[in-house]
Formats: C-alpha cells, structure tokens, sequence
C-alpha cells in the first residue's frame, strides 16, 4: 500500500508547496531568531560574538600546541565551528521541528518540508551574521582574498542539500521514535571531535585518513578550503556529490512513505 | 464547483503512551464517548476515531456535526483539514479550505499586533500583497487602535480574542470548517462578530461546523450528521438529525 504512487507524488507536493510559500518560512524563520534574542541589545550578532570568545580564547592555546600559525588556527576553527553549527543545527532542530509546530500544522495548511525550510532559515540567518564577523576576522589577519570565494555560495547550497536529507529523515523518524533525538546529539557530538574542525590534519598521516573517510570533512572543505587557502579540491566535490545523491535517493522514499504518518506521531 | 466527498474512510488512531488496561475498554463501551478502544496481541493500543463514514457534500451545504465529546466530530474537521489522511478510505476535496479550529493558533505573543496581522495571513496562504490589502478592514474591525503596535502578550484575553477573530474571519475560502464557537469578549463584540461570522459563511460555498448548540445549529445550518464513536449515525435535513439526536439522547436516559 505504500509504495501506491499517490505517496510520491503527494511528497512531491509537499515539497513543492514548500518552494512556493517561500515567503511564510522566511518570515517564520525570521522570526524565530528575533524571538531568540528578543530584546537584547546585540541581537543575533550573539551568535557570532559567542563563536568569536571562544575561538579567541582557544586560538592562541591550540596553535601553540598544534604547532599551527594563529592565523590559520584561528581562521580554520572558526570557519569549521559556523559550518559545523549550521549543519548539525538543523539535523537536530529539525528532530522537534514538527512537534513543536503541531499547531500550525493542525490549523493551517503547512506542507512538513515548509517547516524545514524554516529551519534551514534561521541558521542560515544566523550562519551569514557569523560570516559578516568571519569576514572581519579575515580582514584584520590578513587572510588573502582570492578568486576562489565565488564557488563559497555554491558550496553553501551543496551544504544545505546534504543537510536538507538529513534534515528530512530525522524529521521523520525522530518525530516518531523520540529517542532519536537525544541519541543523533550524542553521535553528533562524537563526529564533531572526528571531524578536523579543531585540528588540521597533516597531509599523507593517519590522522588524514580519518580525516578522507569522514563524509562530514568534506562537506566542511567544499565551503572552507576554497576561502581559507584559495583550493578547489576535486575530491570534496565528489563525495559531497555522492552524499547528495545516495542521501536524497534514501530520505525522499522514507519520506514518502511515511510522510501520511507523522499527524498521528505528533 | 467546491465539494467534499467521503468513500468508506475510517481512521485508526495509533497510541503510543497510553497503558494497556482491560478495564477501561470495557466501561467506555457502555458509554456513549469517545471511539472505540481498540487493541491487537494486547500490544499496541489504537482509537478507532472515526469509523467508515462516507458522506457527500455540495455547494450551498451546511453541515452541523453533532454527537457527544469525543464522538469524533474534530477528528473529522482535522481530516477534513487535510491534517489527517484516512487510514482506510478515501477523501476528496475540491475548493480552498480554511479551517478555523483553534482560534489563537498561529498568533506570536511577542509580536505587535499588525506582525501578527502578516503572520497570520501569511500562514492562512495569502500573499503580502493581499495581506496588505486587508490589513485596515482587519484593524478598523478588532477596534484595538494603538494597541496594534504593541506586542500581542500585553493584550487581555478578550483584546487577543477581537485580533485572532477578526484575522481569521477575514480570509476567504470556499469550504469553512468551524470548530465549536466559544463566545467570549464584551456583548457589542459579541453581536459584531457574530454578523461577521455569518457574512463569513453566506461567502464560503460549503460550511462543516462542529457544535453542541442546537439552536446555533439550526441558526447557521441547513443539513446535520450525528456522529456516535465515530460512526455517522445519521445524515440528513437539520430537523430530522436534530430529532433523531433528541430520541437517541431520550433512549440513553431510559437506559
């Protein structure tokens, strides 16, 4: 009964009634930054004052113990903290998402991925008030800036694509197992210590292969690489590519299959 | 040309954390509330809320659901609402459906009034454009003046309730799905929104309005379904649903 065709094409509606109301996500997505910091003096700009502390503190430690110049410590952990927050946020934000929207859902006519995409709103929102400060910090170190930063946009698409089916099938399951949840933030936790965000692996070592085989590396390289040392690494590209499409090819069928099911999980 | 039509649709309703008592299946039974209980292996636990109904609805219907708490009557607006899909059976739906359920949903307490006038249309489907287009009927008609710059939380219950009610009944639809309407507010506000409400459905092609009320039933309404643990018992003229309600509830008290 599940693989009736009407559950495709009734997830393909959902999808595309999302791409239509895109005015309702940005203005929901909008709204729950400003009513994150409602009333305070620096407003969103907490979320790049908050990563700039700590990269200013652990800065100068780490990459007197890496051996690593400041400014590329600096740079590389900061950059890798925003692309980090921003994917995992909305992996894990996106495992509430429907919960805590359950009025909405019941009094409007909201397709599931409309919530989503509120989702990837407010952290891209609060990704690019980080960046504005990320930019200063460039400029103050004297970060070269090259021709390669024009591929950063596309990278950032090709993140919130991954992101979007992870995004997807966690909204799914962890809606109806609530365990879920907690049990993707602990893991996540774990991969953020394996992937190089607080550390740089040195190329052809053990350490580098950790780095290779973890996917999220190179969907924090496609965006990083290019701005911090003016690479285009061809093999970012091909397994961000692949994760796109073996990803998409997973979640939108679980989505749809599913998809009817969520209002009684709810 | 709007219609509503129901083939065969039931909907089974699972439960995830309720505990699985023999006792209470066997007292719900007897008693005319809620749907039926029902368990599988004793293991999984699920409300039969509503029970193969099939119904057909037109342009010019308006349609009171009556029936005890619990009989099914939200669940079959929810459904109706596009928020359920039926476990088994069909449903078609033909027309711009806006379901008034939950009169404050939606609505931001730390946004000003005329932000929650966007959100809201925005989140009932409407562009800005619209939004804006309607925005002074909206405000001209809540008579809250200034306060529509101040946040939301400020308001009294009463002053939330004029926005809510004035947002909600602005927006047009072809098919009106209206939960149980509980009348709060200052009297003059009252009979005001009460013609509004009326002007609302004179508008909308088909109206299903959930209620307890027999006389705003028959005010508002000219055909009836009589819903008992999810099963429609009867559809029909409002008159004959209304006696037929009336000899139910009657046999229930002779026991």
């Amino acid at each position: 009964m599940r693989r009736d065709p009407h559950y495709i094409s009734d997830a393909f509606g959902d999808i595309s009634l999302a791409l239509k109301s895109r005015s309702l996500w940005m203005a929901l997505g909008w709204n729950d930054v400003r009513s994150r910091y409602h009333r305070s003096k620096l407003g969103a700009f907490w979320a790049s004052l908050s990563i700039l502390i700590f990269v200013s503190a652990l800065g100068p430690i780490y990459s007197n113990l890496l051996g690593i110049s400041l400014r590329e410590y600096t740079t590389h952990l900061m950059l890798g903290l925003m692309l980090w927050g921003y994917i995992s946020s909305i992996v894990l934000e996106s495992g509430r998402e429907y919960i805590n929207s359950t009025n909405y859902l019941v009094s409007f006519r909201l397709s599931y991925f409309t919530l989503l995409m509120r989702v990837v709103w407010r952290n891209l929102v609060v990704f690019l008030y980080q960046l504005i400060v990320f930019i200063v910090l460039a400029l103050v170190l004297q970060l070269p800036i090259t021709i390669s930063w024009i591929i950063a946009p596309f990278a950032l698409l090709a993140i919130t694509m991954a992101a979007l089916w992870m995004a997807l099938l966690m909204s799914v399951f962890a809606t109806r197992f609530r365990d879920l949840s907690e049990l993707v933030n602990n893991l996540l936790r774990l991969v953020f210590f394996v992937t190089p965000i607080m550390w740089i692996p040195s190329p052809n070592t053990q350490l580098s292969l950790v780095a290779d085989l973890n996917p999220f590396y190179h969907l924090i390289e496609v965006f990083r690489s290019p701005v911090l040392s003016g690479d285009i690494n061809l093999q970012n590209w091909i397994v961000v590519s692949a994760m796109l499409f073996v990803g998409w090819l997973l979640a939108f069928p679980v989505f749809a299959a599913f998809r009817s099911r969520i209002a009684f999980w709810l | 040309m709007p219609s509503i039509k129901l083939d065969n649709v039931s909907l089974d309703f699972p439960v995830y954390d309720a505990e699985s008592r023999s006792l209470t299946t066997s007292v719900t039974k007897l008693m005319p509330i809620g749907g039926t209980i029902r368990r599988s292996n004793g293991k999984r636990t699920s409300i039969l809320a509503l029970d193969n109904i099939s119904l057909s609805l037109e342009d010019g219907d308006r349609v009171a659901l009556l029936g005890h708490n619990g009989a099914g009557k939200t669940t079959l607006l929810k459904l109706l609402s596009g928020f359920y899909e039926p476990t088994s059976g069909s449903i078609n739906c033909n027309g711009k459906v806006s379901a008034l359920l939950e009169l404050m949903s939606g609505m931001d307490l730390n946004m000003s009034g005329q932000e929650n006038i966007i959100l809201c249309g925005m989140l009932h489907g409407l562009d800005k454009r619209e939004i804006i287009r309607r925005r002074d009927d909206i405000a001209e008609f809540s008579e809250l003046g200034d306060y529509l710059t101040m946040p939301v939380r400020l308001y009294s219950s009463g002053m939330m309730l004029r926005l809510a009610f004035s947002i909600c009944t602005s927006i047009d639809c072809e098919i009106l799905l209206l939960d149980e309407w509980v009348g709060t507010g200052d009297q003059a506000f009252i009979k005001k929104a009460h013609e509004r409400l009326s002007e609302l459905i004179f508008r909308s092609a088909i109206l299903v309005f959930a209620t307890h009320d027999r006389t705003v039933a028959k005010r508002l309404c000219n055909k009836a379904v009589f819903l008992e643990h999810g099963k429609a018992l009867m559809y029909g003229d409002i008159d004959d649903v209304l006696a037929y309600s009336e000899q139910v509830y009657l046999d229930s008290l002779k026991g």
